[in-house]
């Protein structure tokens, strides 16, 4: 008790080890994001006679049930996760396969949502934490550290096939890479040989070229990939949203037309911008300015998410918060990359900034997973 | 454990490069290349919707209106708000009296741009208007709109010289003429309509639209006036016009119950075309052509049943027989003729000359329009009776200087005329042909079987020396040839427009090019204007002019009569070309009749009644002469 007691006091308790710079970085995103959701979707939202800030105010509260489970994520210790992993895991399944059911909610032309009246939940936004957790608890066992070659991959790719699968068919190719992503920097903090994982990239970019030649594709999603090969192929509606996505940013120039006032943003003429484009109504409105605050903030989350893996006490610790890193940074690029040409359009929403309550919630347990091992690295 | 920082120092450099790269991207799209994309957002949000211009007025050289504008309502449809459109459709059915087809296909012209309004229906009734106006709800995106049109006060008048507007076709539109000009829009197509077309068009003003992704007007952000056209003063003197075309249509019909036993039917009188010119200047006082066309009918938009009916007419009416049709000049081509022998000394001004009923050149005859041996005459009464055989041996003179390398006299003159190029008018006007070796050669390349020769053959100067076998040229040339005559030895270039007025006031006069000198002697012209001088009082228009007051008006003509050497064989064309007062010419006056006989015989009494238009004389009623050359 005595122990106990002196603990709590000493330097080493949780509570005296908040990061607050990781906090505050997803924070500002948020309330960022949540500040030009609202612009990008009062000009349709009063076209469809709505309340011109419903989707801002929806997003506020997305971010305070996203912060209580944040709250929540800090108070048991991630070690926990070790032992709650198969239990997740089976959880995390059982909801991908009620979205494949009829119970599963349709939205342009993916099935990808549980109906819960008023929300729906993404479920394939839970399974990348969830993901992050069950692989980390793998990796971090001692026959597993043992194993440095084709049968830590293998272990890997065996954990992510199944869920990867099942969103596979939602179908929302997005989070599968995203899924993929987080396998191979887990696989590589791990310490898997160099040449096994370079032999699983070269198998995985074999596979989608296969996927493309087989039509397990769909032809939207085809026609993203070569618009964005080849401008001149491709489908002309790619082609167009690209296109507008990058006038979009582009004619925000240095400092950007501000807030509410973006002729591309009002006229709607970026499609999906409270969303996945939601970074063009930022870099429209506050231009190169706010595009770089932006990019800063998510820099600076991501310098945070690395330091903590090196901080950790142990290597589950570490790589649960490199793969919320590699969460992230995949996120980042392909999302904002995406809206400026130099990524295919896939449908990857922005963390913290794009709308949504399911991808909110999940990047604000990813944050509290990170605020979890660095609250207990001394203990 | 050792390699793991290892290893998160290379995720940590991923990241960095990863960063790095979106950070340049931006830099590079909203700082290098922003210019480039404002302008996008600028083009993607602001639509120019054209504002029409009034278009300029045609004018009469007093001022008389030829050609305006009036209001004409329209009913239009903007597509970006047009709710529901099939239901909208159905409703606008018995409103405006069209079909649901019809409406629906003037929606989609895709000739308007998508957020301009489409019109639907022209020229509708203030009723239809009122009741699209009191009923708006049940029509939106249904708009009624005061648009102009061409209105023709005078009706039919001058219609070829006028011409006709009609929507800019897509091949002018890439013209460097049409520079600035945007499908859809109105252009003149011919006549002053199209000769003037710059000046009367005026300039499209624009609307400033801010638009949505979906074509949706937003507001209007800004609009520039369109700027007026300006009006055309013509040098057409209504008055006289109306004479004209009048006397033109009268004379046509009366050669019509003349009764050709050439032919052994009546003549068909198919088509005629008359002009009246000042000699000294060039100006077009008047000019005719028949058969006709009604402009108004392209006014809104011709239809394609309308335009094609004009267009496969076998009798043409779209064409300007003053300026279009070139036909041989008959014997109003021997002023020519009598010019180039003085000039080059084949004949001399006081010559005399045998006019035997035919001449006989190597193994060819060619016979004069009379069977009767004429004596021995001069010059001017060579032109007088339009003694065919003494111009033969001229022709024939020309051609044996031809044939020994001394050049081609009689085309020389011809051209120094004014045949063989266009005069220059603004409307255009067709080259006509002296034929030479040269053209023999080419024509015989491109058509053989029409020109089975390749050698230039006496008879064809000959036959040329009265204007008649492969030398064309329209009644605009000729008429400029007896101006030459007329104004003592200049080519003038024939025009119509005057000067240009914009709201009232006056632009200045347009320019005009000076008349070019005509190598022929003072003393040569007068022996030819002696001749054309006795031609309405003793000669071949005797008839025609019987009962003139020559002591009021003195009149120098030349009678014409051509003979088309087709199969099957046409009816003579007849031609009248003169100028009045024959002292101090101020008209020059050319009919011509397709298939309307001989010139002193239908053609001449249209030019009596015209002259005596211009002369403010009495005007006789039409009535046939004698059948003279």
């Amino acid at each position: 008790m005595v122990a106990t007691l002196g603990s709590r006091r000493s330097t080493k308790a949780p509570i005296r080890h908040l990061d607050l710079t990781l906090l505050a970085c997803a924070l500002s995103l948020s309330v960022l994001g949540a500040v030009f959701i609202g612009s990008a979707s009062e000009a349709r939202l009063v076209a469809e006679g709505q309340d011109p800030a419903l989707l801002f105010k929806r997003q506020i509260i997305f971010l305070c049930i996203a912060l209580g489970v944040f709250v929540a994520t800090t108070l048991i210790d991630y070690r926990q996760g070790r032992a709650a992993a198969p239990v997740v895991y089976g959880v995390a399944i059982l909801l991908l396969l009620v979205v494949l059911t009829p119970l599963g909610h349709t939205a342009l032309g993916a099935q990808r949502w549980i109906n819960l009246g008023a929300f729906q939940v993404q479920p394939s936004e839970l399974m990348k934490v969830v993901l992050i957790i069950c692989l980390s608890a793998a990796l971090a066992t001692e026959r597993a550290i043992a194993e440095q070659g084709p049968r830590k991959i293998a272990l890997g790719l065996g954990i992510v096939a199944f869920p990867a699968l099942l969103i596979f068919r939602q179908p929302d190719l997005g989070t599968v890479m995203v899924l993929l992503a987080i396998v191979f920097a887990l696989l590589l903090i791990s310490g898997a040989q160099m040449r096994w994982l370079a032999l699983a990239v070269v198998a995985g970019i074999a596979m989608l070229a296969l996927a493309v030649q087989i039509g397990v594709l769909k032809e939207y999603q085809i026609a993203r990939l070569e618009s964005f090969l080849d401008a001149n192929k491709g489908s002309s509606s790619a082609n167009y949203n690209l296109a507008q996505s990058k006038i979009a940013i582009g004619s925000g120039g240095l400092t950007g037309k501000g807030i509410g006032k973006g002729t591309q943003t009002n006229l709607k003429y970026v499609p999906s911008q409270h969303t996945d484009f939601v970074f063009t109504a930022i870099g429209e409105e506050w231009g190169f300015v706010g595009g770089s605050l932006v990019l800063g903030l998510f820099a600076l989350l991501l310098w945070r998410a690395l330091r903590i893996a090196l901080l950790s006490k142990d290597l589950l610790g570490t790589l649960m918060a490199s793969g919320v890193a590699a969460m992230f940074a995949f996120q980042i690029f392909v999302n904002i990359g995406m809206t400026m040409g130099i990524m295919p359009i896939t449908g990857i929403p922005l963390p913290f900034v794009s709308y949504g309550g399911s991808s909110l919630i999940t990047n604000f347990t990813a944050v509290g997973i990170l605020m979890n091992i660095h609250m207990r690295r001394f203990v | 454990m050792v390699n793991i920082r290892i290893r998160l120092t290379a995720l940590g450099m991923v990241f960095v490069s990863l960063m790095s790269a979106l950070a340049v991207r931006l830099w590079f799209l909203q700082v290098l290349a922003y210019t480039d994309y404002a302008n996008a957002a600028e083009f993607n949000q602001v639509k120019l919707v054209p504002i029409a211009p009034t278009r300029g007025r045609i004018l009469d050289r007093n001022g008389v209106e030829l050609v305006r504008n009036r209001p004409s309502l329209t009913v239009s449809v903007r597509r970006d708000a047009l709710a529901d459109r099939d239901i909208i459709i159905e409703r606008l059915v018995p409103v405006l009296g069209l079909t649901a087809a019809q409406i629906a296909d003037r929606i989609d012209d895709r000739n308007v741009l998508p957020y301009a309004a489409v019109p639907v229906a022209e020229e509708v009734s203030e009723d239809v208007v009122t009741y699209i106006k009191e009923h708006q709800s049940e029509f939106p995106g249904v708009v009624t709109e005061e648009r102009t049109a061409r209105e023709y006060p005078q009706g039919l008048m001058a219609a070829h010289l006028l011409g006709y507007v009609g929507e800019i076709n897509p091949d002018q539109v890439k013209q460097d003429r049409y520079k600035g000009y945007r499908l859809g829009a109105l252009v003149g197509k011919a006549g002053i309509e199209g000769a003037y077309e710059k000046d009367l068009h005026g300039k499209e003003g624009q609307l400033k639209l801010e638009v949505d992704s979906t074509s949706k007007v937003i507001r209007e952000k800004g609009r520039s006036e369109p700027e007026l056209g300006r009006d055309v003063v013509t040098s057409i003197d209504s008055r006289i016009q109306a004479v004209v075309e009048a006397s033109l249509l009268l004379g046509l019909t009366k050669a019509r119950t003349i009764f050709d036993k050439e032919s052994q039917k009546n003549y068909l009188a198919t088509a005629g075309g008359a002009v009246v010119m000042d000699p000294i200047n060039g100006e077009i006082i008047a000019m005719a052509s028949l058969p006709t066309f009604d402009p108004a009918m392209f006014t809104g938009g011709i239809s394609r049943a309308n335009f094609d009916a004009l267009a496969n007419d076998p009798a043409n009416p779209l064409i300007n027989r003053v300026t279009q049709a070139a036909f041989p000049p008959g014997s109003t081509f021997k002023i020519v003729t009598t010019a180039a022998a003085l000039e080059d000394g084949i004949a001399t001004r006081g010559g005399k000359y045998n006019c035997p009923a035919s001449y006989r050149f190597r193994d060819r005859t060619f016979r004069n329009w009379k069977s009767t041996d004429s004596g021995v005459i001069s010059v001017p009464q060579a032109l007088i009776d339009s003694c065919d055989t003494v111009f033969y041996p001229w022709g024939a003179e020309f051609y044996k200087r031809f044939a020994a390398k001394r050049g081609e006299g009689l085309q020389a003159y011809a051209r120094d005329f004014g045949f063989g190029h266009a005069t220059g008018l603004e409307i255009g006007d067709k080259a006509g042909r002296v034929p030479d070796a040269e053209w023999l050669k080419t024509i015989h390349k491109r058509s053989p079987k029409l020109f089975p020769n390749t050698v230039w053959l006496p008879g064809y100067t000959i036959n040329m020396s009265i204007g008649q076998g492969d030398v064309l040229a329209t009644p605009l040339q000729v008429a400029n040839s007896f101006a030459v005559i007329a104004n003592g030895g200049t080519l003038p270039v024939p025009h119509v427009g005057l000067k240009l007025m914009l709201d009232g006031q006056d632009l200045g006069p347009l320019p005009s090019t000076p008349p070019r000198k005509v190598g022929v002697a003072q003393s040569n012209i007068e022996t030819i204007r002696r001749g054309l001088e006795g031609v309405p009082t003793t000669g071949t228009a005797r008839g025609a002019f019987l009962g003139f007051p020559f002591d009021r008006v003195s009149i120098a003509a030349k009678t014409g009569t051509a003979e088309l050497q087709t199969r099957p064989p046409k009816q003579p064309y007849s031609w009248f070309a003169a100028y009045a007062p024959a002292k101090d010419p101020r008209y020059v006056v050319v009919i011509m009749l397709e298939e309307g006989g001989h010139g002193g015989e239908t053609a001449a009494p249209i030019a009596r009644r015209v002259i005596e238009a211009l002369f403010d004389l009495p005007l006789s009623d039409i009535v046939p002469a004698a059948r003279t050359d």
